[in-house]
């Protein structure tokens, strides 16, 4: 289990999100609800370590994570960036296998036996025809599902992920979502900001909801009526009733 | 598939050593010439091949390929297409130094030592000021690359005009056209253990240096990126400097040769690297020999490889294949 304790982070000096506490437990699909700006790519860079925490903490079984060097931070949390650097000319397998650093030596490159691993799992998520193909030359969902095999070959307790379905269109997001549930079943936990109640309700065990650098409500698939809450907490943060979370 | 390249260009290399061998202003026909190679240094013409010509085609070969390959190096880990030695004012800092050096020490080493302080100073206040100011990061480092030149040739002008002018003033001028005319195998032998380690550790490296480009994601992954970015940058500039210490600024290869390599094979960094390596030593091995045979004079060899550079950017800005 990874906890989440009161942190709070700060850019130039303005607060962006504050005192911010949670829990992500393996095997959980957990869904970071919120406008534009409210705090979301601020906490998932914040867990990452790319930011400095201003206050609280983070601990992986009751581990600082603070401590970590980056290597032992890629055991925890993979990042599938809502922006990427796309790398020249680097072939789709390779970009999956970098996921792999955290298991190889400081000098090492990626043998045959990586390749294969690479091409098993891109298998798993149907687009080894991909594999030799350049990075550059795919599709904007082929290349969700590809930084997907990357995070998912880390092996990593949890995979982080800012917006991922923001460019994909109405089935992409939906096979997206769908491949993503076999890395929960598997036992890993994701956490990914999405702005699409409607996905969030269909594929979350849990609904992370914030407004305004701070978590306003949390909801539990087990606990409640998901659907329900989040209607109400719609018509608390807009004035007018612009959405309809399905009748 | 690799191999195909590699023997490719490898055989560029070897004919283009051989041509570059023969011919020279010696007048000498190809198969005397050859012929005297052979004899080794019983003969005029056997001794400035063997001392001269030998020598500076090495030289030339190592120089081009390190000048190659630290462009391509600054291009992946910066993420930059026009980023090289040049752009980021490395070039101009080593030669800012080794003008210090030239008109306060005569020693040799003491230039190299002070190109390399210089130049890893100019290339840390280039990123320094690239990464405090908001923006086009691509443009931001050209913009901060410009900048740092400006103030090293500032400096260097300064240098010029305390220097001596019936001696210092000329070896400075000149040395900064680039050449390798007084390349002895001595020269040589200072250049090459460190250029080896060096380039094997880069070489072993590649792997990692390639998952730099990630940016910021590769820390995600397990990569220290700040640690690997520093030792990289370090010994980018120990190369540099090395070279530019002992032949002058010798302009555009680093920007020019990995960008023929790319559009000509099409491979990312890791597959690249030897390729860049070998383009380098070709290019600057056939722009030596121009610069040898061409006129009467020797012609500085910054000159030939500006005229290449242009004339390709002329190519690549037309055809659009520039792309920031």
């Amino acid at each position: 289990m990874i906890e989440i304790s009161n942190i709070s982070t700060k850019i130039h000096d303005k607060m962006i999100i504050e005192d911010i506490s949670f829990e992500i437990e393996d095997g959980q699909m957990i869904m970071l609800l919120g406008e534009n700006g409210c705090g979301k790519t601020t906490l998932i860079k914040s867990l990452l370590g790319h930011l400095l925490l201003a206050e609280g903490m983070i601990c992986a079984d009751g581990k600082d994570i603070d401590q970590m060097t980056w290597r032992q931070k890629a055991e925890i949390f993979a990042y599938l960036p809502q922006i990427k650097n796309i790398v020249d000319d680097i072939k789709c397998w390779e970009v999956v296998i970098s996921g792999r650093n955290r298991f190889m030596k400081f000098f090492q490159l990626p043998t045959i036996e990586d390749k294969a691993k690479a091409i098993r799992i891109m298998k798993k998520f149907k687009i080894e025809a991909l594999a030799e193909k350049k990075i550059s030359e795919i599709s904007g969902g082929q290349l969700q599902i590809v930084y997907l095999c990357r995070c998912f070959i880390q092996e990593a307790r949890c995979v982080l992920m800012d917006e991922p379905c923001t460019y994909l269109d109405f089935y992409k997001q939906h096979l997206f979502l769908q491949q993503a549930q076999i890395m929960v079943k598997e036992g890993y936990s994701i956490l990914m900001s999405i702005h699409d109640p409607h996905l969030a309700l269909k594929y979350g065990d849990k609904i992370i909801f914030m407004h305004q650098g701070k978590i306003m409500a949390k909801l539990d698939k087990n606990t409640g009526n998901m659907k329900e809450e989040l209607k109400g907490l719609y018509q608390q943060i807009y004035p007018e009733q612009i959405i309809d979370i399905g009748g | 598939m690799m191999k195909k390249e590699l023997i490719c260009l490898g055989g560029t290399l070897l004919i283009t050593m051989i041509i570059s061998l023969l011919y020279g202003r010696y007048g000498a026909g190809a198969l005397e010439a050859a012929s005297a190679f052979v004899h080794g240094t019983a003969t005029t013409l056997g001794k400035i091949m063997w001392q001269i010509r030998l020598p500076r085609i090495l030289f030339v070969i190592i120089a081009g390929g390190i000048l190659a390959i630290s462009g391509q190096i600054f291009q992946t880990i910066f993420k930059n297409p026009l980023a090289s030695g040049d752009v980021l004012g490395a070039t101009s800092g080593c030669a800012l130094g080794a003008a210090i050096a030239i008109v306060s020490f005569n020693v040799v080493y003491m230039r190299w030592i002070m190109a390399f302080v210089f130049g890893l100073m100019a290339i840390c206040c280039c990123l320094l000021l690239a990464t405090k100011v908001k923006g086009s990061r691509i443009l931001n480092l050209v913009i901060s690359g410009m900048i740092m030149q400006a103030i090293c040739s500032a400096f260097l002008m300064i240098i010029k005009l305390t220097a001596d002018p019936y001696q210092q003033l000329g070896t400075i001028e000149f040395w900064l056209m680039g050449g390798f005319s007084d390349i002895t195998w001595q020269k040589l032998m200072m250049i090459i253990p460190l250029a080896t380690i060096l380039i094997f550790i880069l070489y072993k490296l590649r792997w990692q240096i390639q998952l730099l480009a990630f940016g910021q994601e590769a820390n995600s992954f397990g990569v220290d990126t700040q640690v690997i970015m520093i030792v990289v940058i370090i010994m980018n500039a120990m190369l540099l400097s090395s070279i530019i210490a002992i032949c002058g600024i010798v302009s555009w290869v680093g920007l020019l040769v990995p960008h023929i390599i790319r559009l000509t094979f099409k491979v990312d960094f890791c597959h690249s690297f030897i390729l860049n390596l070998l383009g380098g030593g070709i290019f600057l091995l056939m722009c030596d020999t121009i610069s040898r045979n061409l006129f009467a004079f020797e012609v500085p060899i910054s000159i030939i490889t500006s005229i290449f550079g242009a004339v390709f950017l002329i190519i690549l800005f037309v055809k659009g294949m520039i792309d920031i």
